[in-house]
């Protein structure tokens, strides 16, 4: 990969954790540091934390997600957020696997939000099909996401 | 003028592969013709055979597969490689190997270059060995030559 196509990569991927983020202010969530989330400070309103360290990788290095949120109703016991998102075709998909066993050991009710036409046909059916397994409770588009969200369950 | 590319660690360490096997008897086919009959009874490998379909359904490229009169079954070897000081992030596509070895019949080893032998991705490998059958061994690159002279003692399909 050259440098300019990464930088696109990596420029396009934070638009999609920036539209999640959008998505959850709007939807009245507060952004809180990871610190005072793990302590459970300001935790009687929907907050979220972005990079947050829950545990470990299925190697034993400490793994980090790209948001966790809590809402006192819909998601007492916290729900996280992975955002993937590939520009363009590649192999970066065989990472899913990777991701999925990650959700599994860590027991935290997960929800992925997959996007971009770089993902093959076979990640996303294969993706899809785990979704409602172990922990991982969803698998969505960007567009999926919002309509999520509009009907109150985020 | 025609540019020279820097030989990567992984094509290195593939030829490193190929010629153990050669020096320990194993006679190279071409993929095509590896699971012919006349084969069979013979010592052979073969480079990047596909074994079946990986898990998103394409077809299921493995590095080498290798062939001995003694063995009810032929072992398939993967070889993965990340650079010592790497950041890189080869070592989380082996679960989706994994996942694809899972639904296919052939029974692999890992062969592991560069940092991942003794790193974390190593560790995890050893764990999945004692789980599932199908995955043989794991062997770092210098443990490999040994590893090939026995064969036979260390694969009972």
């Amino acid at each position: 990969m050259s440098p300019n196509s990464r930088s696109r990569d990596t420029r396009t991927g934070d638009k999609l954790e920036s539209f999640i983020e959008h998505l959850l202010k709007e939807t009245d969530y507060q952004k809180t540091s990871s610190s005072a989330f793990e302590n459970g400070q300001e935790m009687l309103h929907p907050a979220y934390a972005k990079q947050f360290q829950i545990g470990e990788t299925i190697y034993g290095s400490k793994r980090y997600v790209d948001f966790i949120i809590y809402h006192p109703e819909r998601w007492p016991k916290c729900l996280v957020l992975e955002a993937k998102w590939q520009q363009t075709s590649g192999s970066v998909d065989e990472k899913l696997p990777y991701l999925v066993e990650c959700i599994k050991y860590s027991k935290y009710p997960t929800a992925i939000v997959l996007d971009g036409k770089g993902y093959r046909e076979g990640a996303r059916n294969w993706l899809h099909g785990k979704a409602g397994k172990d922990c991982l409770l969803h698998v969505f588009s960007m567009s999926d996401l919002q309509t999520f969200a509009n009907e109150g369950k985020l | 003028m025609q540019v020279q590319m820097p030989d990567s660690q992984r094509n290195r360490d593939l030829r490193a592969i190929d010629r153990s096997l050669s020096r320990n008897g194993y006679a190279k086919v071409a993929a095509e013709v590896f699971s012919v009959r006349e084969n069979k009874m013979k010592q052979v490998y073969a480079k990047r055979f596909t074994i079946g379909q990986h898990l998103y359904s394409k077809p299921f490229k493995i590095d080498f597969i290798i062939n001995h009169p003694g063995f009810l079954a032929p072992l398939g070897l993967i070889y993965k490689h990340q650079e010592h000081d790497s950041t890189g992030s080869a070592n989380r596509k082996i679960a989706f190997d994994i996942e694809s070895i899972k639904i296919n019949r052939y029974n692999v080893c890992f062969v592991l270059g560069g940092g991942l032998a003794d790193g974390m991705a190593g560790k995890y490998l050893k764990q999945q060995q004692a789980q599932m059958g199908q995955l043989v061994a794991t062997v770092g690159m210098q443990g490999l030559d040994e590893f090939i002279s026995n064969l036979p003692k260390h694969y009972h399909p």
